[in-house]
């Protein structure tokens, strides 16, 4: 799904290198990294906000280089670690923007993106949240919210940046849960960055590790415990 | 439920526009009647002193005040929405100051080529693109929703003082012709350039109603909708044309006007508490139009007691509303 090939990863320095690593559907993955190792400049490298460094990113057998600006949404959603809400723009209305993508050029939904939305809403139990303002709405609902926009884009892919940074520890729970399902469920490949090293060693999450020694990404496929995550990334 | 709220509102700004135009066109020094009302609009040559009073002043002046509150109410929404900042708009980013400079330049060095109306309008529109792409530029490195204010303060000084220079190097006619247009007025607009005027001006709306999906968008901040598709390049480019076209025919005809742009797109937010641009757009259009012929009924009654400039009426209004907002929105 997503293949990497003597990847360079970094904005003005190259920050980290992945040697030969393809992550698969199905999968939801943990990135795992000290602050300012590149987890951000990785995630936001696949979006293509953050130019490549060096080597090349696959995406479904194509270059990521080529594929059209309007296609990467089609293949590849980002939830950003904190959405603050809106004024005056209802959670419904703001998960919908989600289909833009789909949508034609003045961004009419068609009864089957009105679907996919509810379809998304109900998943997410946030039914009865959908008519509030975004403003309104606690921070964990908000995430949900943001994760319910990149699930209506219909991506195959998705990448999370911290969605769980700003989050009480039941949401945390909640979140990373409801993302496994996801990523089973939907067989979408999900790489998800967070520094909830115990949350993920007790879903068994397959962990991405950005190793500090030899600036390198490597991938634990089911890691035993805490130690061996840690002692990778510090 | 939403939506039936937003109707609500629009129809009563619609009728409220209605009964504010009617009061518009009779109210005034002389008293004129119904009936000289369609005899202007529908007779063909021959006009009574009256009628000519009503096709010459009392209908360009408020079909002026319509398309000025409307036009300067969507560029400030359009400014609003792609800054991502309640306090933008075209008078306060400097936006007319483009326009103002290239006006200035064409009636004061008292060039034939920019001197026809069409080519004043035209440089107005121009000179406020222009300021609109520095503004752009500007708000590239600037994060701050106020740095980007003063730097569309600062835009305005410094044009204004360019002005004053050219002002001193004119001869006495250019200078009074230039001083005059300053001023700011809706009464300068001509019978035979209301065509112009108004394609402009619906033109102007058509384009905006076709921004629709990337305003939409940009609602949700520029890093969010890059990554759903947006093309931010042709999006940037795009709204600072529109609000160019806005703000250029606008200024080029009425002179600067503050605070309309700013303060209208807030209202109508507040009223209509949505953020979907097809709603906002119609909002914006309707509220902007009712404030200014309002403004101007007001300035047209108290006439015989003091005489309002325009943008002395909009600015009173206008500036304590600023503050309001920089104290609920912007801390």
């Amino acid at each position: 799904m997503i293949g990497f090939k003597s990847t360079l990863i970094g904005f003005k320095t190259s920050l980290f290198e992945i040697e030969n690593l393809y992550l698969f559907p199905g999968n939801l993955y943990l990135l795992a990294g000290k602050n300012g190792t590149g987890k951000t400049t990785f995630l936001k490298t696949i979006m293509r906000t953050v130019p490549l460094h060096g080597g090349s990113i696959q995406i479904k057998g194509t270059d990521l280089k080529i594929i059209e600006s309007s296609t990467l949404p089609l293949l590849v959603a980002f939830v950003e670690s904190r959405f603050v809400g809106i004024p005056f723009l209802s959670l419904k209305e703001y998960i919908a923007l989600g289909r833009a993508p789909h949508t034609n050029a003045f961004g009419r939904l068609t009864p089957k993106d009105n679907e996919k939305v509810d379809e998304v809403i109900s998943l997410l139990n946030l039914s009865s949240y959908q008519d509030k303002f975004t403003d309104e709405l606690s921070d964990g609902i908000r995430q949900l919210g943001a994760i319910a926009r990149a699930l209506v884009q219909e991506a195959p892919i998705l990448l999370l940046d911290e969605p769980t940074a700003f989050l009480d520890f039941e949401n945390k729970d909640l979140l990373m849960r409801t993302l496994k399902e996801i990523a089973v469920s939907q067989n979408k490949c999900i790489i998800c960055s967070s520094h909830d090293l115990d949350l993920s060693i007790e879903l068994a999450l397959p962990t991405l590790a950005v190793s500090s020694e030899e600036n390198k990404l490597i991938l634990l496929d089911s890691p035993l415990n805490k130690q061996q995550i840690i002692g990778l990334i510090c | 439920m939403m939506k039936r709220r937003i109707l609500f509102y629009l129809l009563l700004a619609t009728i409220l526009l209605l009964v504010f135009s009617i009061l518009h066109i009779f109210v005034g020094q002389i008293s004129l009647s119904s009936s000289d009302f369609f005899r202007a609009v529908f007779k063909n040559g021959n006009y009574s002193n009256e009628e000519i009073l009503m096709r010459e002043f009392r209908i360009p002046r408020l079909l002026m005040a319509i398309v000025a509150g409307g036009g300067l109410a969507l560029a400030g929404m359009l400014m609003q929405t792609l800054f991502n900042n309640p306090l933008a708009g075209p008078y306060v980013l400097g936006i007319n100051s483009g326009s103002s400079l290239l006006v200035a330049l064409s009636i004061l060095t008292g060039s034939t080529f920019l001197g026809s109306e069409l080519s004043l309008v035209f440089s107005a529109i121009v000179g406020a693109f222009i300021f609109g792409l520095l503004i752009l530029l500007f708000s590239l490195s600037v994060k701050s929703h106020l740095s980007l204010l003063l730097i569309g303060l600062m835009l305005g000084s410094f044009t204004s003082a360019l002005v004053s220079i050219l002002e001193m190097g004119a001869g006495a006619e250019q200078f009074k012709a230039f001083a005059f247009w300053g001023m700011g007025s809706l009464q300068q607009i001509e019978l035979s350039q209301i065509p112009l005027l108004m394609l402009t001006f619906l033109g102007s709306i058509g384009a905006s109603f076709l921004l629709v999906k990337p305003l939409n968008m940009l609602v949700i901040g520029e890093n969010s909708a890059v990554m759903l598709g947006l093309s931010l390049r042709k999006t940037r480019i795009l709204v600072i044309a529109v609000t160019a076209l806005f703000t250029g025919l606008i200024t080029a005809f009425c002179g600067p006007i503050a605070f309309v742009g700013l303060a209208v797109p807030n209202i109508t937010k507040l009223v209509f508490r949505t953020q979907q641009h097809t709603w906002l757009i119609l909002g914006n259009v309707l509220i902007g139009a009712l404030f200014l012929v309002v403004c101007d009924v007001l300035i047209q009654s108290l006439e015989s007691v003091i005489h309002l400039p325009l943008n002395a009426l909009t600015s009173i209004i206008g500036a304590p509303f600023v503050i309001f907002i920089l104290l609920k929105k912007v801390r």
